[in-house]
């Protein structure tokens, strides 16, 4: 297993693939890092906000934050580097000989998925870490343990996710004999879970949940519930949601709508706190291990088949 | 209608205008009533009283009621041996005034001992006199003033301080404001100091009447009197009982005194707290926490009936038992216990609830910080789902692997 890992992950430092995903992430960091540090100080200049490094991570500027980047385009990533994992080899007739190997037949794909999640996390790790970098330079802001913290539990949720793409990719390409085929619906799940499914929430709730009176604040709460609750069936959804969530310490909730009495809000503004992390991971616990039962699923499913397929006869 | 409103304007012009003539017919009437000649001449005052450090002053007050002008002299007919008489206008010693006809003149008696060594007035009685003539001698009056001179002693009386109110009830928290009327009797305009002597502790200071500034001094004018509030504060710890106050209001030369009169009435006061010391708690949603609050009495007077209140956010519990607390001696400690119920559906996060204590003439309020920690009996289970999967991953192995 760990020749074939070695080989693979020799495969894709060595390919002109990743010398062009280097260049994408020295980019989007640079960019973002550029966009963030001169919003950051904006923002400074009024209240101090606590926490303020991971603003370094969320804050948009004028197009895009590293967050909302790797929500976006993470899953490409995944799908570029697992889309062809073991058809190519079928294309170009090696599997036969990769088998006749001295090597388990399980250690392919498992040494592939390993090499993917091994490059999925040089690149994450990378981009962060050049953020990190860049944002110490142009902001002078030092990061606290529990900033720390929660950066590393977003960099495991993200590597978590990315790989849920990869391993979905790496299950078409066992599926499916042509590379366009299973690219192309590693992309058009990718497509549709990412801007698809919100849309059809909407309209879900709209249909179930219609909102007659639209100064009742308990229709629109229960047609924003039920389009929040059916779009989580998107892993997009799931994994910005709980990023969010770790990423923000102000976020006391999963939900993005709160109905709250004005007690109530009296009440919680007197003592404006951010969370503590464990709290954060706490709210959103069930959605990290979603992520990550979903990701172990389709690696499962993608091991289960292809041990289960005819390879010797193609 | 219209000729009517004519005719009354028409009446109400005749009627004007005859008023009018009247009055100047009138006026014709008193000057052609006066005499020929007269002249009054007076002094303001039949007799005076002073005090040893006063003056002598006394205007001597001349008219002419006659139909001529005429110059009057003044000539001082009866004085004491060794004092001196000057009769004065603005400063400057006259012989005599003239008094146009129908108008009339002012002028100043100032009387003092001859030997300018004596600077106070000798007591005893004084008579002086005066005589006004016309230059032609037709016309004379003359006048007289008793001046009595007492000593030191009796002049001080005649400055008083008189309180309608000399005795205010009330609990150790509040002010006290005793309303003093402050007479001058002196005949002199005058500065007076006041002064208060308390019982220690306590505090006093003097305001004019309806005005905040504080002032230890004030100018009276002669024969006139002000009021000053006097506002005593008890010290913080003050038993209830009597306490007797001296006011006492001094000029240069006279002094006045009252007695004034506090009797503090017991004070209310909670102290309210944990055992701990800690106002905060930690809970999950939906599920009671309680805490014990301990009310101690901290005033002076009993407290029959403790009642708590709380200020919280919609949909939770927050619960008292007992939900009062009677006759809390002074000094004394009971308990309640507070449970309190968030909500089912709160946030995680830091919530403010405040109890407000309340009792007899007293209240406290008192907030705690309830902390909504995440449940973590749904963390368990997301780690039970993962577990699941990893086993069916390694059984997949296990079944599928080394092939």
């Amino acid at each position: 297993m760990w020749t074939i890992c070695r080989k693979e992950l020799a495969d894709h430092f060595g390919s002109i693939r990743f010398l062009i995903l280097f260049c994408l992430i020295l980019m989007v960091a640079l960019v973002s890092t550029y966009m963030a540090a001169t919003h950051v100080r904006e923002a400074l200049d009024g209240a101090k906000p606590s926490q303020v490094f991971l603003l370094l991570f969320t804050t948009p500027g004028k197009f895009f934050s590293l967050v909302q980047f790797i929500a976006l385009f993470g899953p490409l990533l995944g799908i570029i580097m697992g889309f062809d994992a073991i058809n190519r080899e079928r294309q170009h007739r090696t599997l036969g000989k990769l088998v006749s190997q001295p090597i388990y037949r399980d250690a392919i794909v498992n040494g592939k998925f390993l090499a993917g999640v091994l490059t999925i996390s040089v690149a994450l790790l990378s981009m962060m870490l050049l953020l990190t970098g860049l944002g110490l330079m142009t902001v002078g802001v030092v990061p606290g343990i529990e900033e720390i913290g929660r950066l590393a539990i977003y960099l495991l949720v993200s590597i978590a996710y990315v790989s849920f793409w990869l391993g979905l990719a790496i299950l078409f390409s066992v599926l499916f004999r042509s590379l366009a085929t299973s690219a192309l619906a590693a992309v058009a799940l990718w497509i549709f879970s990412a801007f698809f499914v919100g849309f059809l929430a909407d309209l879900a709730a709209d249909a179930l949940r219609p909102i007659r009176n639209p100064r009742d604040p308990e229709e629109i709460v229960a047609n924003r519930r039920f389009a929040d609750a059916s779009s989580l069936a998107s892993p997009a959804v799931l994994y910005s949601q709980a990023t969010s969530t770790i990423l923000d310490p102000y976020r006391r909730t999963r939900s993005n709508l709160v109905l709250t009495g004005p007690m109530e809000r009296l009440s919680l503004e007197r003592f404006e706190r951010p969370l503590p992390l464990d709290q954060s991971i706490l709210v959103v616990w069930p959605y990290l291990t979603l992520l990550a039962a979903m990701t172990l699923v389709c690696f499962g499913l993608s091991y289960v088949v292809f041990m289960r397929q005819e390879i010797r006869s193609v | 209608m219209r000729m009517r409103q004519r005719h009354t304007l028409l009446g109400l012009v005749i009627a004007g205008l005859a008023g009018l003539w009247t009055a100047v017919a009138a006026e014709t009437a008193t000057t052609a009533d006066l005499p020929d000649r007269r002249i009054t001449a007076a002094l303001q005052y039949p007799g005076i009283t002073l005090g040893p450090d006063d003056t002598l002053n006394v205007d001597l007050l001349i008219k002419n009621r006659g139909r001529s002008d005429e110059t009057v002299l003044i000539e001082v007919i009866e004085k004491p041996e060794d004092w001196t008489v000057e009769i004065k206008r603005y400063g400057t010693v006259v012989s005599g005034v003239f008094v146009a006809s129908r108008e009339d003149q002012t002028l100043n008696l100032a009387a003092a001992p001859a030997n300018k060594e004596i600077k106070k007035l000798p007591p005893g009685t004084y008579r002086f006199a005066v005589k006004a003539q016309t230059s032609d001698g037709a016309l004379s009056q003359s006048s007289a003033i008793v001046v009595t001179v007492v000593s030191a002693e009796k002049a001080s009386e005649r400055v008083s301080i008189e309180t309608s109110y000399p005795t205010l009830r009330g609990p150790s928290g509040d002010k006290f404001q005793f309303s003093l009327d402050v007479r001058n009797d002196t005949g002199q305009d005058a500065v007076f100091n006041f002064r208060a002597t308390t019982p220690p502790g306590w505090e006093a200071s003097f305001k004019p009447a309806y005005e905040s500034k504080q002032i230890s001094s004030l100018q009276i004018g002669a024969n006139s009197s002000k009021t000053v509030e006097m506002e005593v504060t008890p010290p913080y710890n003050a038993q209830a009982g009597e306490y007797d106050f001296k006011v006492e209001a001094q000029s240069p030369k006279a002094r006045a005194e009252a007695e004034v009169k506090v009797v503090l009435t017991g004070t209310y006061g909670l102290k309210v707290g944990t055992s701990s010391g800690l106002l905060s708690l930690v809970t999950e949603r939906g599920r009671r926490s309680t805490v014990t609050l301990l009310v101690q009495n901290s005033g002076s007077a009993a407290q029959r009936e403790v009642r708590f209140e709380a200020f919280k956010p919609e949909n939770w519990k927050v619960e008292f038992t007992p939900e009062t607390i009677e006759d809390l001696e002074p000094g004394a400690i009971k308990q309640t216990e507070i449970s309190i119920t968030p909500a089912e559906e709160a946030l995680i996060g830091d919530y403010s609830i405040s109890i407000q204590t309340e009792g007899e003439k007293a209240n406290q309020e008192t907030e705690f910080r309830v902390t909504i920690r995440a449940a973590s009996a749904w963390g368990w289970i997301g780690v039970g789902i993962i577990a699941v999967v990893i086993l069916g991953l390694a059984a997949a192995f296990r079944i599928l692997g080394r092939r």
